[in-house]
């Protein structure tokens, strides 16, 4: 998956936990940082757990604690993949 | 040997029950387990993959042997306290028992998994750290990549050691320890600044447990009636009371087998949870309120036509205020697709003070609920039973059952003097489950006792030997004299098309007469001005038909605005200081940026995963 293909899938989580937001999102760029989402700490793993699903893998939770950014969340999605 | 700070308390003999059946400590319980349980039965980790790893009674107690001489083998003594990072897994078992092993205090902390909030949790920890004194961490291989940090900023005596490999020790006998020795140091969940250390005795760990495991049923039957045996499922997190106590300890004594599910897997995907138990065909689980809304609201149609729920006799619900509407919206799905009896939801009450539980609702009943004249409760604390036909403000509030046998709950006012039934105060504790307080911390325990009873900071009251708890003093709104409870005001406002469930904080601020009412709240739909406009009005109009109040401000925020705990409950004294500082959607999780306020939004994406799924459930 490029960067592109994979920030569009991360849209989509954002879009299915939080939805009616979808122009907030649309701004969303490799830059932002997760704080910026505007996410409750549920909400959060609730997208994760729909990347995990749409990527049928399971990200290891250590990893997940030192996600800062979406570019971290699509690097940990490209090792996870690999 | 560590002291408790012991408070100025004193159980009357006529609340010592004597327990012979009871093991001294709760190391000798799992020994009695390992030597009189069935070998079927034990606990079972579902992992990642659906493929479950299980450990019989005589395993655990094996690797928990094992595990305290590996312990001792690499330093810690007898009465040092040792931190716990880990999460839901067979090594949280192995270090927590082989703690006890050793002769050592275990104290659970939680581990790192939220996204992009290191800093946060190096901080917390490190005074949780500090606040026990621990003098060795225990984490595995994950954990232990990030704590390299915390441990810089709290150093430990013996530094991080590693949990997998404790179990591979040879085996040495345990150290001795007393009914009365220290057996765990837990933190309270939902304190931010300063984390208070509560110390458990062995005696008060098994009292509590005990108690427990007598109020559950030990046998259920299947629908036609055949005797069916106990299980457990929980997907809590095991560093806190409500997972270690409910579904730890007290298992092992009652010799309950119990399915673990990891609680990151429950977060992101919560209907494991529901799939699990059905599976396993369980008896009984307990969770917070919230996750009852979640898993509801995730639950796809096709799931509840396969998940049978018929054999679940407890689905307990504690540790956060319980939402009769969020507990009976539950309970409505899940008995018509899930063959759910009704009487399964098991409110309870409870702290990391009386080490887990102080009542439960009987396990027989169906949930009971006050309906409460809200004029006559606010002007003077007292109860006014009235019916669903009653035309005025009423509240809502759900009993939690009658307190365990040996113990007392009282309400009191602010001098200690026992208030009559019905009549609101502060609820007291105690009993041989409640602790004699906060580890080397005296002068929080001298705040939190007085005259042998433990003020919990809850508001409530007893009626008919049951306890109700209203909400928690510090949130209390004063206005013009009536007593009005924050949880109330924002139940309310949360029935309002466009207030984000959950997500609604009720506080006061100072007014020229008397404290106002201010709500703040989140709105994934209100964006515009002229949106927020017509939202607030709604809000306002709501709050003044329900309650005959009308408040001086509504606030309506960006989602992720609102502060919370780590834990995700609201933090309503934040929110006002924040309010009052005119700071109010500026920090929290998201900043509220101007460019919200230029957004319009389809009025049909307005509703919501809520909708859709009740929708679909009416099918």
């Amino acid at each position: 998956m490029t960067d592109n293909e994979t920030l569009a899938l991360i849209k989509e989580a954002l879009n299915d936990v939080a939805p009616g937001r979808e122009a907030d999102f649309a701004k969303v760029s490799l830059e932002s940082t997760i704080a910026e989402l505007g996410l409750d700490s549920i909400a959060t793993m609730e997208m994760v757990g729909y990347l995990e699903e749409q990527v049928e893998v399971t990200f290891p939770d250590e990893d997940l604690a030192k996600v800062a950014s979406v570019r971290d969340l699509i690097n940990l999605i490209r090792a996870a993949k690999a | 040997m560590p002291k408790l700070s012991v408070g100025p308390r004193t159980i009357p003999p006529s609340l010592a029950l004597p327990r012979p059946h009871l093991p001294p400590t709760v190391l000798e319980s799992v020994a009695r387990a390992a030597s009189e349980g069935l070998t079927t039965d034990g606990l079972r980790f579902v992992g990642r993959d659906e493929t479950d790893r299980f450990f019989g009674w005589d395993e655990v107690y094996d690797r928990a042997v094992r595990a305290g001489a590996a312990l001792a083998a690499a330093g810690v003594r007898p009465g040092d306290r040792v931190a716990l990072v880990l999460p839901t897994d067979p090594l949280f078992i192995d270090a927590f028992l082989g703690v006890l092993a050793a002769g050592a205090v275990p104290a659970p902390l939680y581990p790192p998994v939220r996204l992009g909030r290191l800093e946060e949790y190096h901080a917390r920890t490190a005074a949780m750290l500090r606040a026990c004194g621990a003098s060795a961490i225990i984490a595995d291989a994950r954990c232990r990549r990030i704590l390299g940090e915390t441990v810089r900023r709290a150093p430990t005596r013996l530094g991080v050691i590693a949990a997998e490999d404790l179990h591979r020790h040879a085996p040495a006998p345990p150290v001795a320890r007393e009914a009365d020795d220290l057996a765990l140091v837990q933190f309270s969940s939902g304190t931010t600044v300063a984390p208070k250390p509560v110390g458990l005795t062995h005696s008060q760990v098994l009292a509590n447990t005990d108690a427990i495991v007598d109020f559950m049923p030990l046998v259920a039957r299947d629908q036609d009636g055949s005797p069916y045996d106990p299980v457990g499922v929980s997907w809590l997190p095991l560093y806190h009371d409500m997972g270690l106590i409910g579904f730890v300890i007290s298992p092992i004594l009652a010799g309950v087998p119990i399915v673990f599910i990891p609680t990151i897997r429950f977060i992101k995907h919560p209907t494991c949870w529901l799939d699990t138990i059905s599976r396993h065909k369980a008896t009984a689980s307990f969770a917070p309120n919230f996750a009852y809304a979640l898993v509801a609201r995730k639950a796809r149609p096709e799931q509840l036509d396969r998940w049978d729920l018929s054999r679940m006799k407890v689905f307990g619900c504690g540790a956060e205020p319980i939402n009769p509407e969020t507990m009976r919206a539950f309970v409505e799905v899940m008995s018509s697709r899930c063959g759910l009896r009704r009487e399964a939801i098991l409110p309870a009450y409870g702290m990391a003070e009386a080490t887990l539980a102080i009542s439960f609702k009987p396990v027989a009943d169906h949930m009971r609920t006050m309906l409460v004249d809200a004029e006559r409760f606010q002007a003077d604390g007292r109860v006014e039973a009235v019916d669903e036909g009653f035309q005025g403000a009423f509240f809502e509030h759900v009993s939690c059952g009658t307190w365990f046998p040996g113990h007392e709950v009282s309400s009191q006012d602010a001098e200690g003097t026992l208030l009559p039934e019905g009549v609101e105060g502060e609820l007291c504790l105690r009993g041989p489950s409640v602790t004699p307080g906060y580890f080397e911390n005296p002068e929080a325990t001298a705040a939190a006792f007085k005259d042998g009873w433990l003020r919990t900071g809850d508001l409530g009251y007893i009626l008919d030997g049951e306890v109700y708890v209203t909400g928690r003093i510090k949130d209390l709104i004063i206005l013009n004299g009536r007593n009005l409870h924050p949880q109330s005001i924002e139940w309310v406002a949360a029935q309002v098309e466009g207030v984000r469930k959950g997500n609604v904080v009720a506080i006061s601020r100072p007014g020229p007469a008397s404290e106002e009412l201010v709500l703040v709240l989140e709105s994934r739909e209100a964006q515009s001005d002229s949106q927020k406009a017509a939202l607030v009005q709604e809000v306002r109009t709501r709050i003044q038909q329900e309650m005959g109040i009308v408040p001086a401000d509504v606030v309506v925020l960006a989602v992720g605005s609102l502060p919370k705990t780590s834990s995700g409950k609201l933090q309503r004294r934040k929110t006002r200081q924040e309010y009052l500082a005119g700071l109010v959607g500026q920090t929290g999780s998201r900043t509220a940026g101007a460019s919200a306020d230029t957004l319009t939004l389809a009025r049909h994406m307005a509703r919501g995963v809520w909708s859709r799924t009740k929708a679909a459930l009416r099918k």
